[in-house]
């Protein structure tokens, strides 16, 4: 079993210097309109990713349950859907590769940060094993993969308002930026909703309540409204442009502490996981 | 004259609940609301002791808190009114929503849409919209073609504030009317009487849950997979009802038993209960018997602190399920016990069973250990409602951001030859290929 975790904890950091390798690939390739390093930046990520998932897939069937009990298992397994949520996007909407700038760093950051936490098996709880359980799960770290990217965008936006010009100009306009902001939050804001209802499901399932008002609920809670917040703004009070990137980016750091920061500060079913 | 005075004042209140305003008020003041909960503790989250020691550091706003029961914020009749009022601004402007859907859909939606194309003939026109899976949406004016792709998405917005209004109204109704009760008990052991829980709670508007009859805990099973993680626990109870009338259920974790319309859920609190005898200089007896959480592990521990009444000190108990560590089940548990004085520990003692030894002024025996489990008994109706509500939600939210529509419109300009519009009413800027490839295909006439 010590044999089993320390080629994880190695697997992870061999992972880590892939994504580091693709994410400074790519900054060069974005950032000095170099394309053959941007395209080796994608491969990197990509060979990353399927590393990543190798690691994830082992650990899965020698812990024997999902990545989401250890605070190293939940972190990475944010790291591995950022990445391969940023793929999937890339491929419907091929105007986000720009969000690499982001989406990299903060998966590698993440499986780095990771291995500090301990790593370890954890048992999962009887109650732990629901399918609504996965869901309620997988949907929180698909949302936290789309708010990154609108955190990109949003960024980005700030940035070319400030000044246009260098790098900044091989972005798309803009409005585009800001539009394309508006829709990832919307996906984001989206998961996050059902994640939330897919978590009060199984909380119905397992303890006959849907809701418990513990600290990390309640702030979920207050992230969802506020993302509700600005969508209501953007659409129905015009507020675009700066006031909106800002708007969105105090939301994306409130996602941040409800995902992270309650885990970790507060004392509840949502925090055992972290502890 | 009385009939227009009431549509009168019914479309003003119609419109201050409908403002925008209005609603993002109540959003806001409900999050704040919430954000304020957090920071100040509330009583139904709270140890009693931790509660009264951050009241006595905020002395300067505690009128303010018990003034406005800021410490019960979610039992508070003005959340509920919140919320309500949330639910009926959401109810009435989706409404709207859905009526204004309906003109969009159905309109001629010239309005802000970008000339892509002009001379193009009508079967042309048709056949690329078919192609593109843009479906004709029949329109009423005379010489304009509309084709609409994903039509159902202008219905997403509305869906989803119905999606809301239907599980705000249904979980404030399952927060004033639900009720439910919890039981600890040790195999063999009988609860009181038909209100003796060990914790119970309903809402506003409703009454204590009774039970039928009294509860005994006949066995408790628990099972390991191959990894020691549990893959079954249950318990099997038995009501006593008056004339000594016995209802025989099992309840699981992870699955709702239904007994006589209440739902019984196993918790996920159970684990080994060790009978303690203890002898005190004295020489008197006392029996404890103390219930721990069941261990995680064959090498991690369950822990449990307990204040005894005849004794001036915690005990503070842990115990790993093998005194051997080889299995979960070996009923062979190890104990050890502390005893506390305040923070510093007087005596530790390791147990198994049947085992004496001295724990500080105390001697101490283990007589037996048993299992225990915890059982959750809950009346609510109104689920189902929140749960559709939920479906709708999703489903409003998925088609207005994952499935938003777009509109080819044709005008007629001479015999069959029409200009062609595209327009996208929200999002457009995703949908720029899109647009391109249909700017390309439709050539002129």
């Amino acid at each position: 079993m010590k044999q089993s975790l320390q080629l994880y904890v190695a697997a992870n950091w061999t992972v880590v210097i892939v994504y580091v390798l693709a994410t400074i690939a790519n900054a060069i390739g974005v950032l000095f309109r170099k394309d053959r390093a941007e395209r080796i930046g994608y491969w990197a990520a990509g060979l990353g990713l399927a590393l990543h998932t190798v690691v994830i897939a082992i650990w899965w069937a020698e812990v024997g349950h999902g990545p989401y009990m250890a605070p190293t298992e939940v972190l990475s397994s944010d790291a591995w859907m950022i990445m391969a949520c940023y793929f999937v996007f890339l491929r419907l909407y091929p105007r986000v590769s720009a969000s690499s700038l982001i989406a990299f760093p903060s998966a590698f950051l993440l499986l780095a940060l990771s291995m500090f936490y301990n790593p370890g098996i954890r048992t999962l709880p009887a109650t732990f094993r629901s399918i609504w359980l996965v869901i309620h799960i997988g949907l929180y770290k698909i949302s936290l993969a789309t708010l990154v990217i609108a955190f990109a965008f949003s960024i980005f936006y700030l940035l070319k308002k400030r000044n246009d010009s260098g790098w900044l100009q091989r972005l798309p306009a803009i409005e585009t930026l800001d539009i394309y902001s508006y829709r990832f939050a919307g996906f984001g804001f989206i998961f996050w909703t059902i994640g939330m209802l897919a978590g009060s499901i199984w909380a119905y399932q397992a303890w006959g309540r849907f809701w418990g008002w513990d600290p990390t609920e309640t702030w979920s809670l207050i992230t969802c409204l506020m993302f509700g917040a600005y969508l209501h703004l953007r659409r129905f009070f015009q507020w675009n442009g700066t006031r909106a990137a800002w708007f969105f980016i105090a939301c994306f750091f409130i996602a941040l502490l409800s995902l992270f920061g309650m885990a970790t500060l507060s004392s509840s079913i949502h925090s055992e996981y972290f502890k | 004259m009385q009939g227009d005075l009431l549509q009168q004042s019914m479309s003003g209140i119609k419109k201050h609940i409908t403002a925008r305003r209005v609603s993002l008020g109540f959003i806001l003041f409900v999050a704040g609301m919430m954000l304020l909960s957090t920071i100040i503790p509330q009583e139904m989250d709270t140890a009693p002791a931790q509660l009264n020691a951050w009241r006595q550091g905020h002395g300067g706003i505690l009128w303010l808190i018990d003034f406005a029961h800021l410490q019960r914020v979610y039992a508070q009749p003005w959340f509920a009114i919140a919320i309500l009022g949330a639910a009926i601004s959401l109810g009435v402007s989706a409404w709207d929503q859905f009526a204004v859907a309906g003109k969009r859909l159905h309109g001629t939606g010239i309005v802000s849409a970008d000339e892509i194309a002009s001379n193009v003939s009508r079967q042309q026109v048709g056949g690329i919209a078919k192609l593109h899976r843009y479906q004709p949406i029949a329109v009423k004016s005379e010489g304009h073609l509309k084709f609409v792709k994903s039509p159902w998405g202008y219905y997403g917005n509305g869906l989803l504030h119905i999606g809301m209004v239907l599980a705000v109204s249904a979980s404030l109704y399952v927060a004033l009317t639900g009720r439910q009760g919890s039981l600890v008990l040790v195999e063999g052991e009988t609860s009181g009487n038909m209100l003796s829980w060990t914790h119970s709670e309903q809402g506003l508007i409703a009454n204590p849950l009774e039970m039928p009859g009294s509860v005994r805990l006949d066995k408790v099973t628990v099972q390991f997979d191959g990894k020691n993680q549990p893959s079954l626990v249950s318990s099997d109870i038995s009501i006593i009802k008056p004339a000594n009338k016995i209802d025989r259920i099992t309840s699981t974790i992870n699955t709702i038993t239904k007994y006589q319309g209440m739902r019984v859920y196993h918790a996920a609190q159970y684990g080994d209960a060790f009978t303690l005898e203890f002898v005190d200089a004295n020489g008197t007896q006392h029996l404890e018997k103390i219930p721990i959480q069941q261990p995680a592990g064959l090498t991690k521990a369950g822990y449990g602190d307990f204040d005894l009444n005849w004794s001036p000190y915690i005990l503070s108990a842990k115990y790993v399920p093998d005194a051997d560590h080889k299995s979960m089940t070996s009923n062979n548990p190890l104990l050890t016990l502390r005893l506390l004085d305040g923070e510093r520990e007087m005596a530790r003692v390791n147990l198994v069973r049947n085992s004496t030894s001295v724990l500080g002024p105390y001697q101490v025996r283990l007589l037996n250990v048993e299992k225990w489990s915890k059982l959750i008994f809950v009346d609510v109706s109104g689920m189902p409602l929140v749960f559709a509500g939920f479906a709708v939600i999703m489903l409003g939210g998925l088609i207005h951001y994952l499935s938003p529509p777009r509109e080819l419109i044709a005008i007629r300009h001479s015999d069959d030859c029409y200009r062609v519009y595209w327009k996208a009413p929200s999002f457009s800027a995703f949908f720029v290929e899109e647009r391109y490839e249909l700017a390309t295909a439709l050539t002129g006439c």
